[in-house]
Order: structure tokens, then C-alpha cells, then sequence
């Protein structure tokens, strides 16, 4: 996503970079995790740069080992790994881990632990915020 | 050196993502005014209808209450952009016979259209 | 409204109460970071983001009072503070009830602030 700034000088784009913050990560409520990964996945096969912020229940989403096969759902790590594969970024919210019993190392591998001073920095280094 | 602003204060974007179906929340209503009012205001607005949301273009015939159906007719007539998943739209059954006149059906490269353009992006989602 | 937009400031949207979703408070909080990280803040609180706003003994009421104290700016909705029964005097004292719900949250949105998020 680009925006043009015109200015003494000539023109520039300017990239927007896009988090998309996902607050639902289990296969009870698999709408919003499927929509969310649909759509960051399309942005970062666009060529453009898009975080993926999970919190609360979203954190679900980077455990290791799913497999909805008997549940008839598709598995979300397959979409994390397509999201990786794209060059993309996975952050998890720290406290959003404890309260539901998650350690470290129940996620994937490919996920970035930050804490909540760092979602500024997180949100100092994006232009969009999508959340679902 | 830059002037500090990208454009002028109506040449901004506002893209609206509305992810909740009709009457289950005001996720609807607070989406499609504020989309409304943006517009009356001079923005160009886009209303991108996804997951859920796409239900909101189902609301066709008229009502004797408020309804989203009827926002969203007027969002089209005064010139927002609106837009439902085509994804979203064909696993609710829905084709174009069954929304409102003038939403498009598109697949989530048309939200990226959307975002592309977009100086704001709000989410009535979750 | 009239101020323009600042940089690096942030503006955040609660239409949900601390019930529904962590995601409220936790608005709230993240509020709370940037502030303290020298960001200028503004929450407009509208749909049942309204009930937020009320006085009493809740992690929103005190939150909000810490926000307003350290400078930031919350906005509320009049049409659903009306809806919510909850009189203005009710609300966490320095929440600024707006004129115009619709075109306040445009405004909010598209000329406040830098950076805009909605939960």
C-alpha cells in the first residue's frame, strides 16, 4: 500500500505498512482467524509489508500440534507457515500467554514474543491497523 | 523538503471493514454511519462487507425500522464504495440476485484495493 | 474538535465494554504505554464502548481517570450515552462529551489523529 507525497523537490511514495491484530485464535471461533489470515496473506503476496499481532485469544492460534481434521476445519498453521513462507512477521503479546497457561514453548518457532512496551514501537512501525 | 501533509484534507481515505452481520451488534450501524457521515464530509470512503459482514447486503426489502439494509442503499446512492467478500459471500450462499443493488462482489484483492488508496482504516470487528 | 493533526500521535476507538473483550481494557492500557512513551492519545468511546466511561470502582473508571490526568483526550458518544441511560454528570469526570457523534469520530479519525486503531 502506497501513498504519494508531493513536496518541494518532486514526488515520493511513501509504503504503508500494515499489523493486523487478531484477538481470536481458536477453531470455536475460527472466522476471524481464517478472515485475518486471508488477508494478511494476499497483503504480503501483494509485495507489501504486514505484521501479524496475536493477543488475547489469539495467541491460540501459534500452538504447536493442531490438527482440526476430525472437526472438519482447516488447520490455521498451515496459513501461519504460508504467512512465514511471505515474509511475513508473527508477534504474540507475553501477557496474553500466562492467563492462559501458554509457555514459549507450546508455540511455533517462528513466532516473536514482545511485551506490552513493545507493542508501541510495534504500532511506531505501522501505518494500518486492522483488527480482528 | 516535504510540506508535512500528503494531500489535502479531502483527497484523504477513509476503508471501513465491517466484519459483524446485521442487528447482532450496532457493529453495523456505527460501520455505515460513520462511513455516511465521512462521505458527507468530503471524504472518499470505502465499506469492505467481510466474513460476517457481507450478511449486511442481504438486508434488501424495506422495513418499518432502521435497518443496515436500508443505510447501506443509501452509502451506494451517496457514493461510498461498497464492497462484499466474494469468498465470504459464496460460503453464505449468497449471489449477487440476493444483496442490495450496486455492492460489489469482490475477492480480498479488492480490500487490498481498498487499503491501498487508504489514508485510515477503521475495524468493527470481533 | 478543532486542534490538527499531531505527529506520532494515536487515536483509539472502544466500542466494546471490559466484559465483551479483553481487547477493551487492554486498549485502555496500551493508552496508558503510549502516553508514557510520549505519544499524545485520544480514546472516543461510542457503541457500548460508552459504558466504559462510567464512574465506579472498575479498572476502565480508574484507568480512564489515569489517562485524563497524564494528558490524553476521551471523547464520548452523546446519542449512545443517552441509549445507555447514563447521565453525563455519571461519567468519569473530564470525558468530553461530543456535538456530533458522527462527524466528532470522522474528525477524530481522519484529522486528529496521526495513527488510528478500533477494537
Amino acid at each position: 500500500m502506497t501513498t504519494q507525497i508531493t513536496g518541494m523537490g518532486g514526488t515520493f511514495k511513501k509504503k504503508k505498512r500494515t499489523l493486523i491484530s487478531l484477538t481470536h485464535g481458536t477453531y470455536g471461533h475460527d472466522d476471524d482467524a481464517y478472515g485475518a489470515m486471508l488477508a494478511i496473506n494476499a497483503i504480503l503476496a501483494m509485495g507489501t509489508e504486514a505484521s501479524l499481532l496475536l493477543r488475547d485469544d489469539g495467541v491460540y492460534l501459534a500452538l504447536k500440534g493442531q490438527d482440526p481434521n476430525e472437526i472438519g476445519q482447516e488447520n490455521n498453521l498451515r496459513q501461519l507457515a504460508d504467512l512465514v513462507d511471505l515474509g511475513g512477521k508473527i508477534f504474540v503479546l507475553g501477557p496474553s500467554l500466562e492467563p492462559r497457561g501458554i509457555e514459549r514453548s507450546e508455540l511455533i518457532d517462528e513466532i516473536t514474543v514482545i511485551e506490552r512496551t513493545d507493542l508501541v514501537k510495534l504500532l511506531r512501525e505501522h501505518e494500518l491497523f486492522i483488527n480482528f | 523538503m516535504l510540506d508535512g501533509k500528503s494531500k489535502s484534507d479531502k483527497d484523504k481515505t477513509l476503508t471501513i471493514i465491517l466484519t459483524r452481520g446485521p442487528f447482532i451488534s450496532d457493529y453495523s450501524d456505527i460501520a455505515i454511519y460513520t462511513a455516511l457521515k465521512a462521505k458527507k464530509m468530503g471524504y472518499k470512503v470505502n465499506l469492505f462487507l467481510y466474513l460476517d459482514g457481507t450478511w449486511n447486503a442481504h438486508v434488501k426489502r424495506d422495513k418499518k425500522y432502521s435497518n443496515p439494509g436500508e443505510w447501506l442503499r443509501w452509502c451506494i446512492k451517496k457514493g461510498v464504495k461498497v464492497a462484499a467478500c466474494e469468498r465470504c459471500s459464496e460460503a453464505r450462499d449468497l449471489v449477487k440476485e440476493d444483496i442490495i443493488e450496486g455492492v460489489e462482489i469482490g475477492g480480498v484483492y479488492r480490500l487490498l484495493d481498498m487499503l491501498k488508496e487508504s489514508d485510515k482504516v477503521l475495524t468493527f470487528s470481533g | 474538535m478543532n486542534d490538527s493533526l499531531v505527529p506520532g500521535s494515536f487515536g483509539i476507538i472502544i466500542a466494546r465494554t471490559a466484559a465483551a473483550s479483553e481487547n477493551a481494557i487492554s486498549s485502555l492500557e496500551l493508552a496508558q504505554d503510549l502516553l508514557a512513551q510520549g505519544h499524545q492519545v485520544g480514546i472516543f468511546l461510542i457503541g457500548d464502548g460508552i459504558y466504559l466511561g462510567k464512574q465506579g470502582k472498575t479498572q476502565a473508571a480508574a484507568r480512564i481517570a489515569n489517562l485524563l490526568t497524564k494528558g490524553a483526550k476521551v471523547y464520548a458518544s452523546p446519542e449512545h450515552l443517552k441509549a445507555s441511560g447514563i447521565s453525563k454528570e455519571r461519567l468519569v469526570s473530564g470525558i468530553e462529551v461530543v456535538e456530533d457523534t458522527y462527524k466528532d469520530l470522522v474528525d477524530f479519525v481522519m484529522e486528529r489523529y496521526e495513527k488510528v486503531l478500533s477494537c
